[in-house]
C-alpha cells in the first residue's frame, strides 16, 4: 500500500494547529486513493522522551505510522538538519 | 509528502526537495490525485489560486495556512512508532536556533490563537500598546499588529498580521486603530468574527467587523479590560 507521510510538529498532547490541517488534507487524499497516511516528526533531543510517549496519539488523526527522526545532534531548529532528518524517511535512507 | 503550512516547515521542505531533486509546490488547498496530481494553490497571499501539475515520485507540497479544516480527533486509534537515526553532519548545524526571547505576549502563537488582539497607527505610539498586551494577556490573547505599527518600530515584525506578515485564523480579532488595508486584511480574513475599535466610522475594516465599536481605543480597551477584571473578581 502507498503511503502519504506528514511533517509533524507537536504542541500539548497532540499535532499543532496547522499540523492538523495537514493530516486533514492528507486524509481527504488517502479516502481517495486507497493510501496510508504516515507522520514524520523531528524531536529535539530535549523533547524526544515526550514526543515518543505522545506519538501513538497520532493515530486518532488516522495516522497508521509515526517515524520519529530524532537526534541527540539536534538540541534545536536547524532547518537543514530537519531537512536530512525529514529526507531520510523519505528516501528509506536514514 | 506533506507538511504544514508555516514558515519552518517550508524552508524544511525546500531542504528536502533540494537533497533529492523533486519539484515542490508550497500553499497548496486542494489536491486532485489522478494519475497526474493537479494541485490547486494559493498565490499573492491568497488572492490568486494557481492550478499546477507537480509531478516527481514522491510529491512534495505545504498545505496553505488556514485553507483547510483541521482534522478532529477522533476513536482510540493507536500509531505504530518507528525511531530512525538522521545522519546529521556538521553543516547541516552551520545554521540553527541558539535561543529565543519571548515578550510575554509571543508566548501564544499568532498562527495558532483562538483570539488575537491586533493594533495599528491609531494606536498612536510604541507606549500605547501595553494596554493591547494587558488585554492579551487577560484573554490568553496573542497580539498582532499591522505593517504601521512595524514600519514605525512600535513592535517588531514578527507580529505583523497581513500579505507579508502571519495569517491568523482566530475565533475571535479584535482590531483596535487599524484602518483595514487590503494588505492586513488578506491576512485576517480566516477570522471568525472581528470585533474593530476605531474613531473612524469609514475605515474599510468597518466592512469586514462582525462587532463594532466607534471610539478611542485608548478609552475602549482599558474599559474592556476593567470589565472582564472586574467579572472575574465577582466570580
Amino acid at each position: 500500500m502507498s503511503a502519504i507521510l506528514v511533517f509533524v510538529e507537536m504542541a500539548g498532547d497532540g499535532p499543532d494547529r496547522l499540523s492538523a490541517e495537514a493530516l486533514g488534507l492528507a486524509g481527504r487524499i488517502a479516502g481517495t486513493s486507497g493510501a496510508e497516511v504516515q507522520a514524520v516528526v523531528v524531536p529535539t533531543a530535549a523533547d524526544r522522551d515526550a514526543v515518543e510517549k505522545l506519538a501513538p496519539g497520532l493515530g486518532r488523526y488516522g495516522v497508521t505510522t509515526v517515524h520519529l527522526a530524532g537526534s541527540d545532534r539536534i538540541a534545536s531548529y536547524a532547518p537543514a538538519a530537519w531537512g536530512a532528518a525529514v529526507t531520510g524517511v523519505v528516501t528509506g535512507g536514514s | 509528502m506533506i507538511a504544514l503550512g508555516s514558515e519552518g516547515a517550508t524552508e524544511i521542505l525546500a531542504h528536502v526537495a533540494a537533497r533529492t531533486g523533486l519539484p515542490m509546490a508550497a500553499n497548496v488547498v486542494a489536491v486532485d490525485a489522478g494519475d497526474r496530481w493537479r494541485v490547486t494553490r494559493q498565490r499573492w497571499a491568497g488572492s490568486l489560486l494557481e492550478e499546477a501539475w507537480l509531478d516527481g515520485e514522491p510529491r512534495l507540497f505545504t498545505v496553505a495556512a488556514h485553507a483547510v479544516p483541521a482534522l478532529e480527533p477522533s476513536g482510540a486509534g493507536q500509531a505504530k512508532v518507528v525511531s530512525v537515526g538522521p545522519s546529521i553532519t556538521d553543516g547541516d548545524l552551520r545554521a540553527r536556533v541558539v535561543g529565543q526571547d519571548l515578550a510575554a505576549a509571543d508566548r501564544v502563537s499568532l498562527s495558532d490563537a483562538k483570539v488575537v488582539v491586533g493594533g495599528g497607527r491609531g494606536m498612536g505610539s510604541a507606549e500605547a500598546f501595553a494596554m493591547l498586551d494587558e488585554l492579551a494577556g487577560l484573554l490568553g490573547a496573542a497580539v498582532g499588529v499591522s505593517r504601521v505599527a512595524t514600519s514605525l518600530g512600535w513592535r517588531p515584525h514578527t507580529q505583523q498580521i497581513g500579505q507579508t506578515g502571519t495569517r491568523i485564523a482566530p475565533e475571535l480579532y479584535i482590531a483596535c486603530g487599524i484602518s483595514g488595508a487590503i494588505q492586513h486584511i488578506v491576512g485576517a480574513k480566516s477570522a471568525k468574527r472581528i470585533l474593530v475599535i476605531n474613531t473612524d466610522p469609514d475605515a474599510p475594516i468597518f466592512r469586514r467587523a462582525k462587532y463594532a465599536v466607534i471610539g478611542d481605543v485608548h478609552a475602549v480597551v482599558p474599559a474592556i479590560s476593567n470589565e472582564i477584571r472586574r467579572v472575574r473578581g465577582a466570580g
